[in-house]
């Protein structure tokens, strides 16, 4: 069975090159599986439906929501505007401004390409009317945007911990310190980069300007806030949270903000269930190919091969980084973790290595390679926003990998910085 | 050609009933959910809430499914693809949507026979059959096979290097 699989695998990467939708490419790749050892093919649509039936991936199309009504309640100006006045005043003021909005907006939707979406087109905007290079200022938009998954909440990690079986919560808290240290990695980046390129600087609006700037996004800062403070002090579960953040979301954009109309509220709801399904059809196929995987007992060969083979931890997390570096850069995030999670977790599980951090490490890589071609979903985004040649992103985004890299490298070499917090804060549900 | 606007703008009514229904589901949820923690904040926690999710969330996904069929929005990787002329192109094209017709159909057939063994099974804490669990893949398989004979006819599209991985 294990040599079927492999060949199997082998066939499934064959059809996604081909174009095929990647779903139909696992949930076909499971139906040879079952079909040439003989099970019932209604084991694959239990499976699908399976997946789906479990409280903690209600949790997706919930932050899903919050994201679109966010999007909709337009508050991304208030907050590039208040980061702006912040710390637009250092050299390079308005790259700067543009990684604070991606850690706030981080907090707020869990998704890169909804933060380079969401607040891309205004962050570029700003910058290349001070000046800077559209190559520099997509670069820094699109490596910002990478903080989105890694700081709480986050749609990959919900799914990852659904999958992979790890609390959604603590592999929320496993992100915070990460995603907060990306964006410190990225700002000296711009402090380096900004000398070099003299870019240019916000005066300083003074104090009273930055004061009422910040009353102004007070209430959509507090999201996350919102959000973790409910699942921090125990009240409520990922799922809640995610709940209690649309509401949330709501009483921004109706009571507060009043950007919101009711007649927002139809297509709301019909693009959240529009992308749930592009999401979660991948979760249902990759279930049933996950199970396939499972029963063709390819972990259980290949986890005592590694483990006779490589006998550090150390070392078995820096071969999986590079794999998963090489794989990020061909394959969609989404459907490489899915497929990769029922493989790499039991592995990683026998050598001891923090299921939490773990976690993280995979989200991390792979999130990295939503802005490293030829692959890359970020990058194409952010270039159709930028208007400029993909070819060029391509190049510019390279020195900006440096930075995350260094942050992926500091993750898998000092657990403490995922594992630290949930063990602090510990009453995760 | 009346025949064929008339069938347009039956498709087209079906496609917004699809949306608003599922749409509708997606608030349903929402308040499903929350409803479990208002009720246990007063101390009468609901047993229904998790399971109805349960349910609701199989339902979203198939439904979220057909929408996402409907509008081609399914995550594809058209780097290979894209790069190939038009004759190799097509054959692949044709390739895929025979995938997709014959993964509907499995769907669709074997969510009939889930149907008819659960349909005497009730569910723990709601009073329904454990049937309609799988009852949204009839549908959802049957559109899938539908939408990908139909677009085996349609033409090269402007490319798009990475289809609908950039809604999520």
């Amino acid at each position: 069975m294990v040599g079927l699989m492999s060949k199997i695998f082998g066939g499934w990467i064959v059809a996604i090159m081909t174009g095929m939708p990647l779903y139909i490419s696992m949930a076909l790749a499971a139906l040879v599986f079952v079909w040439i050892n003989g099970m019932p093919a209604s084991i694959l649509v239990q499976k699908m439906a399976g997946s789906m039936n479990s409280f903690p991936i209600v949790a997706a199309p919930l932050f899903i929501l919050m994201g679109n009504i966010l999007g909709a309640a337009k508050i991304t100006d208030r907050i590039v505007t208040f980061a702006s006045a912040l710390i637009g005043w250092i050299r390079g003021g308005y790259a700067h401004a543009s990684i604070l909005t991606s850690i706030i907006f981080a907090g707020m939707v869990g998704s890169a390409v909804a933060d380079a979406a969401g607040s891309g087109a205004i962050e570029i905007r700003a910058m290349r009317k001070a000046g800077y290079r559209p190559e520099t200022a997509a670069s820094i938009t699109a490596a910002a945007a990478t903080i989105g998954p890694i700081i709480p909440p986050s749609l990959p990690m919900v799914i990852y911990g659904v999958t992979a079986d790890v609390s959604v919560g603590k592999l929320f808290m496993g992100g915070l310190i990460p995603g907060i240290l990306m964006g410190v990695a990225l700002m000296l980046m711009v402090g380096v980069v900004a000398r070099r390129e003299g870019m240019a600087r916000i005066a300083f609006a003074g104090f009273r300007v930055l004061g009422r700037t910040f009353l102004d996004c007070f209430f959509a800062v507090m999201t996350p806030v919102v959000i973790l403070g409910g699942m921090f002090s125990g009240f409520f579960t990922p799922t809640e949270a995610a709940a209690i953040a649309c509401l949330y979301a709501l009483f921004l954009g109706f009571v507060v903000y009043r950007t919101l109309e009711w007649k927002h509220l139809g297509p709301i709801l019909i693009n959240t269930a529009e992308t749930t399904g592009v999401v979660m059809v991948l979760v249902m196929a990759a279930g049933a190919f996950g199970w396939c995987i499972s029963a063709s007992r390819l972990p259980v060969v290949l986890t005592p091969m590694l483990l006779s083979t490589i006998s550090s931890p150390i070392v078995f997390l820096l071969i999986v980084n590079v794999f998963l570096l090489i794989v990020g850069c061909f394959m969609e995030a989404l459907a490489a973790m899915l497929i990769l999670i029922p493989i790499l977790a039991p592995a990683a599980a026998s050598y001891g290595i923090d299921p939490v951090q773990f976690g993280v490490i995979v989200v991390l890589n792979l999130i990295i390679g939503t802005v490293t071609p030829p692959v890359g979903v970020v990058l194409f985004v952010v270039t159709r926003i930028a208007e400029i040649s993909f070819e060029k992103m391509a190049r510019a985004i390279l020195p900006w990998l440096i930075p995350l890299m260094a942050v992926l490298m500091g993750v898998t070499l000092w657990p403490p910085l995922t594992t630290w917090l949930p063990q602090f804060l510990g009453r995760a549900p | 050609m009346r025949c064929l606007s008339k069938s347009r703008v039956v498709v087209a009514f079906l496609d917004r009933c699809l949306q608003v229904f599922t749409g509708f589901l997606v608030l349903v949820l929402l308040c499903t959910v929350t409803a479990g923690i208002v009720y246990r904040a007063f101390n009468h926690p609901l047993s229904w809430t998790d399971e109805i999710s349960g349910f609701l969330m199989v339902w979203l996904a198939c439904l979220g499914w057909m929408i996402a069929t409907r509008h081609g929005s399914h995550i594809r990787i058209r780097l290979v693809q894209d790069a190939l002329p038009s004759s190799a192109w097509r054959s692949l094209e044709i390739g895929s949507q025979i995938a997709v017709a014959v993964i509907g159909v499995v769907v669709a057939w074997q969510s009939i026979h889930l149907i008819q063994v659960n349909s005497d099974i009730e569910a723990v804490s709601l009073p329904v059959s454990a049937a309609w669990l799988y009852v949204p893949l009839l549908p959802a398989g049957m559109l899938t096979t539908f939408q990908a004979l139909a677009d085996m006819c349609k033409s090269r599209p402007a490319s798009a290097e990475v289809d609908g991985a950039t809604s999520w």
